[in-house]
């Protein structure tokens, strides 16, 4: 059910993404890193830096 | 979701087991948990959060877990024996759940009760099957997450905390509509990408000497900056608690019982308003007078120049050396017409297409002509911007004089209050208004301290913007770090776009929120024709206006302020979209007959596809408010205390 609601609210943020006048690579960049949190959400003490660094590397 | 059944074993003055059971009917939303003070309405409210979450609201100050053995019990057990308090919640619905809190209890060889730290455990139904979750606390989370969960389980006569005068009630609100947004996931990736982003930075910045000075002074102005952040956290807390500290002396003056005394309060409080909205408008008209000394300031200083070009065109026209103001392609566009604008053919050869070939002719001997026609009718429009303009600030100039002196008029009519009050016959009144000034002052000071804070911060900021850059432009130099400095590129614009972003999402949010709580409070106010509207604002200030269009928050009454209070939950609850059940101690206590029976039939209309727990006293289930809940009503409980036993029994009614 979290699911349902977190997908809501970052459904409305990936439209504003989507919608934004900003590169491309920036709106993708974004859309990843809140997927990745978004599968993350329960997990304690997530590791991030090196997913972030690599999405970051992939769209450079 | 609804909750199906909850069983109580030992739990505080519940001893033994016990079930409620409740029907699940969509059409009958409504539970009736019915009880005196002290019957165990709220002990069973604790017990259902303590089960879900581990917290005991209620008691968190009272006592603590020892008591949450039923006392009777306790006192019957023999040395060594042991006793379970357990709560266990059946939920039902489109993903059923079955929770279960248990602590084990035994009596020491002393007499002395050992506690054992509780156990949580949940279960999930998959395929026909109740399968144990291995993460208890996220699956609960999960069906309602702790953080939002007092937008669904609340105490109705607690929430006056959200209408607290100064930023302890609008940071309250702010926390409120952030939580209830789910914004949380776009936080932590804010959060998370700006330390990828310092991460970034200073993995490049190792690479040279100069680097490296560029990222000693950003780490040097990143402390600078948190350590700010800190002191204006702090600076808002003290100015919060001034506020109340001066509502109280205000109050006190208000509800003192000698009129000319109270009077003095209600006119302090009319120049109070009315000061904030003479500020209000100054700080409109100054910053609008910036805007158009920036906009036009350029004009302005180029109006000599723009006169005198004007005049040598003018001159330069006068003598013949410039041809009147036809542009050649317009002559062209005649010739090709054939048709003059006297009317004249000039499609043929003949005299009047001569002539007109003659104006093109000559107006074609130089690009410089038209351009000067051209400059020509620029520098008079600018001229005449100029001017306008220089009227338009005499004008802004003249309002901002006179709003100065209406604001001095009334600062000096508060300081004759203020003096008056001082010398009244009565030592209360005179301390209160001394200690009022005082903290008054004491706001003052807090208040520009707040604003250079506020200032230094947004240079700090703007200097740090400024060393991202030249770190930039400095790694741009070293080929080895050009792929760096094209992820920190990344990273620093996707965090801005990022943070744009979630701050219009908020304001959508908020506005909705504002709509909601105004059109829930409009239904269930009784006084209807009396407020105007409810509005929450950018500042996060809920603000309620009466028909003269005040606001008129802090003087509703108790239970006004509970009608209010059931509002913003109704519209808080409607943004998560969470299916949990609303579980409401003491829902309509302050508030009057009448009223009553609006919220009791307004209200389960608001939550219709959510089941209702109110746990209710005889005088607010009057035998209206039960008559508009009938309909809806799937179960109804009567807690009775016993005193002999020292223990609650539950009893269907």
């Amino acid at each position: 059910m979290i699911e349902d609601t977190v997908q809501a609210v970052t459904k409305q943020i990936r439209d504003k993404i989507s919608k934004a006048d900003v590169n491309e690579n920036i709106k993708q960049l974004l859309i990843e890193l809140i997927q990745f949190e978004m599968r993350n959400m329960h997990k304690e003490g997530n590791k991030y830096t090196k997913d972030y660094e690599k999405m970051i590397q992939e769209l450079i | 979701m609804n909750i199906s059944k909850i069983e109580l074993e030992n739990f505080r003055q519940y001893r033994g087991k016990i079930n409620l059971e409740f029907d699940t009917d969509s059409k009958k939303n409504i539970v009736i948990i019915l009880g005196v003070n002290g019957a165990g309405k709220s002990n069973l409210y604790n017990a259902i959060t303590w089960c879900l979450y581990g917290v005991e609201e209620h008691s968190k100050h009272r006592d603590g877990a020892l008591k949450r053995l039923n006392e009777s019990k306790r006192n019957d057990m023999k040395t060594e024996a042991y006793a379970n308090v357990n709560v266990k919640i059946t939920f039902s619905g489109r993903s059923p759940l079955i929770v279960e809190r248990k602590q084990l209890f035994v009596k020491t060889a002393t007499g002395g009760l050992y506690e054992q730290p509780d156990e949580h455990k949940v279960w999930f139904l998959k395929d026909g099957n109740w399968k144990p979750s291995n993460q208890p606390s996220a699956t609960v989370n999960a069906m309602l997450p702790e953080g939002i969960r007092k937008f669904f389980f609340f105490d109705g006569e607690q929430l006056d905390d959200f209408f607290k005068p100064g930023l302890q009630g609008k940071g309250k609100i702010e926390k409120a509509i952030n939580d209830v947004s789910g914004v949380d996931v776009i936080d932590k990736t804010v959060e998370h990408l700006e330390v990828v982003e310092r991460r970034l930075r200073r993995s490049g910045s190792k690479s040279s000497p100069e680097l490296e000075i560029i990222q000693k002074k950003m780490n040097d102005l990143q402390i600078d900056m948190d350590e700010r952040k800190v002191e204006i956290t702090d600076k808002k807390k003290q100015a919060s608690f001034l506020d109340i500290e001066i509502e109280k002396c205000e109050s006190i003056v208000k509800t003192f019982p000698v009129k000319e005394i109270s009077a003095y309060q209600k006119d302090r409080e009319g120049l109070d308003k009315d000061l904030k909205l003479l500020n209000e408008e100054l700080d409109k008209n100054k910053l609008e007078r910036i805007e158009k000394i920036v906009d036009n300031g350029p004009y302005v200083f180029a109006r000599k120049a723009y006169l005198k070009s004007k005049q040598t065109i003018d001159d330069a026209t006068d003598s013949g050396q410039l041809p009147p103001q036809i542009r050649g392609t317009f002559v062209k566009e005649l010739l090709d017409g054939g048709h003059c604008i006297c009317g004249m053919d000039i499609e043929h050869e003949g005299p009047h297409r001569k002539k007109v070939e003659g104006y093109l002719r000559d107006a074609k001997w130089s690009m410089v002509d038209q351009a000067a026609i051209d400059l020509k009718w620029k520098f008079d429009t600018r001229i005449a911007k100029v001017s306008s303009t220089s009227k338009e600030l005499l004008e802004i100039g003249r309002k901002i004089s006179e709003y100065e002196a209406r604001l001095e008029e009334k600062q000096m009519a508060l300081k004759e209050i203020s003096e008056k009050l001082k010398n009244v016959d009565s030592e209360e009144i005179v301390r209160v208004e001394k200690n009022r000034n005082d903290f008054s002052k004491q706001k003052s000071k807090i208040g520009n301290t707040l604003a250079i804070l506020k200032s230094q911060q947004n240079e700090g900021m703007a200097e740090m913007k400024d060393l991202k850059d030249e770190l930039n432009t400095e790694m741009r130099k070293y080929q080895q770090l050009e792929v760096t400095s094209k992820k920190m590129d990344l990273a620093a614009s996707a965090l801005e776009v990022l943070q744009t972003l979630r701050n219009e999402y908020i304001s959508e949010v908020r506005d909705s929120i504002s709509s909601n709580t105004d059109k829930y409070f409009k239904e269930l106010i009784w006084k209807k024709k009396e407020y105007n509207e409810v509005v929450i604002d950018e500042d996060f200030d809920l603000q309620v206006f009466n028909k003269f269009n005040n606001n008129v928050k802090l003087d509703l009454s108790a239970g006004e302020r509970q009608v209010l209070a059931l509002s913003f939950m109704s519209a808080l609850k409607d943004i998560t979209g969470y299916e949990a059940p609303v579980i409401i101690d003491t829902p309509m206590g302050r508030i009057s007959k009448k009223p009553k029976d609006n919220i009791a039939e307004c209200l389960p209309r608001y939550l219709k596809d959510t089941q209702l727990i109110l746990l209710v006293t005889d005088s607010e289930y009057t035998s209206s408010v039960k008559e508009k809940l009938d309909k809806r009503t799937a179960n109804r409980y009567k807690l009775s205390f016993n005193e002999n036993t020292s223990a609650t029994s539950v009893v269907t009614i």
